[in-house]
C-alpha cells in the first residue's frame, strides 16, 4: 500500500470480459501524482472500458485498480470524491444553462455556496465560457460543449482527472486552448486522457500508454517509445555532387548512416537524399560540418525527420498484432478490421517482445 | 441523503421548465373535466347512491393507466439512453438517492395534477351551492386514496423506466403492470370464486389487492391500515427493484 499512495492511479492486472469478448486483458500501469498521461489505442482497444473501471462505473472481472491508494471496487463512494470524469461523447443535459449545470454538478460533488461560486467563475474563465454562462446547453456548438465537459471535470479540483477523448470535434484554435488548459493542471492534478489526435497527446502528455486489443503494448515518454519502436531517425538533405562519392563520406561521419533514397530535383543540379541513422543522438551538425568542408559537395539544406507519435503508434500496434497472431483463439475471435492495417511479412520478421 | 434534495430540486426544475408538463396538465384536465361532466350528467338523469366526487374518483384507473406511464417512462430510461446516468453516477451520489429523487419528482407531479381536479367540485359548488358537492369527508378520503395508491402506481412506473433504455418499452411495460394490477386482480378474483375451497390463500391474496375495494373504503372514510401497508410495501418493493436495476445495468 505504501507504494500505491505515491501513485494517483494504479492498475494491476485488470481484466474485463463482456460475455465472450475480452475487452481488456491483464492491464497494468500507474500514474504518479501530477502527471499527465495519454492513453492511446485504436477503436475498440479497451480505452473507455479501462476508464470506466477507474471511475467505478463498471467492475472488472479480475485485477485491481486504486485511485490515490484507495481500491476502486471496495470504496466506490470515496474514489468518486477524488475524480473528475469526462465521459466519451460528453453527454450533457440540453435544457440547462451552462452556469446552472455547473452549479448542479458542483453541489453533487459536495461543494458549498461561496467556494462553489468562486470555483465556477474560475473554471468558466479558464475554459473561455464566461460569455456562454447564461446560454442553454442545447443551443451551443460542439466546441462549447466539450469545454463545458472539461470545466465540469476540473470543477471540484479533484486529485485525478479522467478524460475520454476531450479534444474530439474541436477546431485547431480551441485545441490549442485545451492543450494549454490541460498543461496548466500539470503538477496539481493527475490527468489521464484518451485521444485519437496524436500530436495533441505528444505535446500535452508526460507519458504515453498505448493499448491494443486489450493489452498494453507500449508505455513510456514519446522519446523512449521512439527509441524502442523506431530506432532510426531519418535526415533529408538537398545536396549537389556525386551520390556514389557521398556514401563513404557519410559513413565517415557515422558508420550507421545509410542512404535510403535519392532523387534529383528537376531543373537543378541538386539531389534530394534521405538518410537513415541511429535515433539516440543527433548527428546533423557533424554532417553539415563535414560536408561543408568537402570540395565536391554543396549542401543546400539538411533537416532531421523525427518519428511522430503517429509512427510510434502504428509501429506499436502492428507489433502487438504479431504477438496476438501467436494466439490463434483471440485472432479468430476478433478478425482484422478493414480500417486497421494488417502486418506485412516484413514486419512480422521483426523481433517481438 | 445529502444529495437527495439537490437531485430532487434538479428534477422538479426540469419538470417545471418543460413545456411538455403544461401540455400534459392541459390534456389531463380536459379528460378529467369530461369525466366529471359525465358524472354530473348521470345525476341529472337518475338519483345516485354516491356523491359525485366519489363517483369521479372511482374513475381513477383512467388517469392511472394512461398518465402514470407517460409521466414516468422518461425518467430513468431517457437519462440512461443519453448517457447522463453514467456521468451522474461518477459523482458521490448513491443509486438510492437517484431513484428516490426521480420517484419523488414524478409523484409530486402526479399529485399536483390530481389536486388541480379539485377545481371541478369547487366550480360546480360556485354555480350550485349544495353541500354534498363539496363534502369534505369524502373528498379527504378519496384524495387520501389517490395520494397513497399513487405511491405504488408511480413506483411501478419508475420500475418500468429503470429496466430499459427505451421510453416506448418503459411506457408499455408500466401500462401493462398497472393494467394487470388494477383489472387483472379483479378478474382473477372473479375466476377464483368457483374454487373457493381449494384456493383460500390465493383468494385472500386476491381480496387483499382489490384496488376497487380500497377506493370505496377510503371514500367512505374507512382508513384501513391493510391497504395502506399494501401500497407502502409495494412502493418500497418496486423502488428497491428499480435501484437494483439501475445498479446492474450500468
Amino acid at each position: 500500500m505504501e507504494e500505491s499512495v505515491e501513485h494517483s492511479i494504479e492498475v494491476q492486472n485488470l481484466t474485463k470480459q463482456f460475455g465472450r469478448i475480452t475487452a481488456i486483458q491483464d492491464i497494468s500501469f500507474s500514474l504518479k501524482k501530477g502527471e499527465i498521461v495519454g492513453f492511446l489505442g485504436p477503436n475498440g482497444a479497451g480505452k473507455s472500458t479501462t476508464m470506466k473501471i477507474l471511475t467505478g462505473l463498471i467492475s472488472a472481472n479480475s485485477g485491481s485498480a486504486y485511485i490515490c491508494g484507495i481500491p476502486v471496487a471496495s470504496h466506490p463512494e470515496e474514489i468518486k470524491r477524488k475524480i473528475g470524469y469526462m465521459p466519451e461523447n460528453n453527454p450533457l443535459p440540453i435544457d440547462m444553462r451552462v452556469g446552472e449545470y455547473l452549479r448542479f454538478r458542483g453541489k453533487l460533488k459536495e461543494m458549498s455556496g461561496r467556494k462553489l461560486r468562486k470555483r465556477i467563475d474560475y473554471v468558466l474563465d479558464l475554459c473561455d465560457l464566461t460569455r456562454a454562462r447564461k446560454r442553454v446547453i442545447g443551443g451551443l456548438s460542439k466546441g462549447y460543449r466539450q469545454r463545458i465537459g472539461i470545466a465540469e471535470a476540473i470543477l471540484s479540483e479533484p486529485e485525478v482527472i479522467i478524460m475520454d477523448e476531450p479534444t474530439i470535434g474541436l477546431d485547431p484554435h480551441q485545441i490549442l486552448k485545451i492543450r494549454d488548459l490541460i498543461g496548466s493542471l500539470r503538477g496539481r492534478m493527475s490527468v489521464i486522457i484518451s485521444s485519437h489526435i496524436l500530436p495533441e497527446i505528444e505535446l500535452t502528455c508526460d507519458r504515453v500508454i498505448i493499448i491494443n486489443r486489450g493489452y498494453v503494448v507500449a508505455s513510456g515518454t514519446p522519446d523512449e517509445l521512439r527509441k524502442e519502436f523506431l530506432p532510426e531517425t531519418s535526415y533529408r538533405m538537398e545536396i549537389s555532387g556525386s551520390i556514389e562519392a557521398l556514401e563513404p563520406e557519410i559513413k565517415f561521419v557515422n558508420p550507421k548512416l545509410s542512404i535510403l533514397s535519392n532523387e534529383s530535383i528537376l531543373g537543378t543540379r541538386l539531389n534530394r537524399v534521405t538518410l537513415g541513422g541511429p535515433s539516440d543522438k543527433d548527428i546533423s551538425e557533424k554532417l553539415i560540418d563535414h560536408l561543408a568542408k568537402h570540395p565536391d559537395f554543396t549542401l543546400r539544406s539538411l533537416h532531421s525527420i523525427e518519428a511522430t507519435l503517429e509512427d510510434i503508434f502504428l509501429a506499436a500496434t502492428k507489433r502487438s498484432w504479431e504477438v496476438l497472431a501467436d494466439q490463434p483463439k483471440r485472432v479468430t475471435a476478433k478478425p482484422f478490421r478493414k480500417d486497421e492495417p494488417k502486418p506485412t511479412p516484413a514486419e512480422q520478421s521483426q523481433p517481438t517482445d | 441523503m445529502r444529495h437527495f434534495f439537490t437531485l430532487l430540486k434538479h428534477e422538479l426544475r426540469s419538470i417545471l421548465i418543460s413545456p411538455a408538463t403544461y401540455l400534459a396538465a392541459f390534456f389531463f384536465l380536459i379528460i378529467m373535466g369530461l369525466i366529471y361532466q359525465f358524472v354530473l350528467e348521470g345525476y341529472n338523469e337518475d338519483p345516485q347512491e354516491m356523491l359525485p366526487s366519489i363517483v369521479f374518483l372511482n374513475a381513477f384507473f383512467i388517469p392511472v393507466v394512461f398518465l402514470v406511464p407517460l409521466l414516468t417512462m422518461r425518467s430513468i430510461a431517457e437519462e440512461r439512453r443519453r448517457g447522463l446516468m453514467d456521468s451522474l453516477l461518477t459523482t458521490p451520489i448513491t443509486t438510492i438517492e437517484l431513484v428516490a429523487s426521480k420517484f419523488c419528482a414524478a409523484y409530486l407531479l402526479y399529485i399536483g395534477l390530481y389536486l388541480l381536479t379539485l377545481a371541478y367540485p369547487a366550480i360546480t359548488y360556485y354555480f350550485f351551492p349544495d353541500d354534498r358537492i363539496l363534502d369534505k369527508a369524502s373528498l379527504i378520503g378519496g384524495y387520501s386514496f389517490i395520494s397513497i395508491s399513487g405511491l405504488l402506481f408511480v413506483g411501478i412506473g419508475i420500475l418500468a423506466s429503470s429496466v430499459t433504455r427505451s421510453q416506448l418499452i418503459a411506457g408499455i411495460f408500466s401500462f401493462t403492470l398497472l393494467f394487470g394490477l388494477i383489472f387483472g386482480a379483479n378478474s382473477l378474483n372473479g375466476l377464483a370464486t368457483g374454487y373457493l375451497d381449494q384456493l383460500t390463500t390465493l383468494e385472500a391474496l386476491l381480496e387483499y389487492v382489490q384496488i376497487y375495494e380500497h377506493v370505496g373504503d377510503f371514500s367512505r372514510g374507512v382508513l384501513d391500515t391493510r391497504p395502506i401497508i399494501f401500497y407502502l410495501s409495494g412502493t418500497l418493493l418496486t423502488l428497491s427493484i428499480a435501484v437494483l436495476a439501475v445498479d446492474h445495468k450500468r
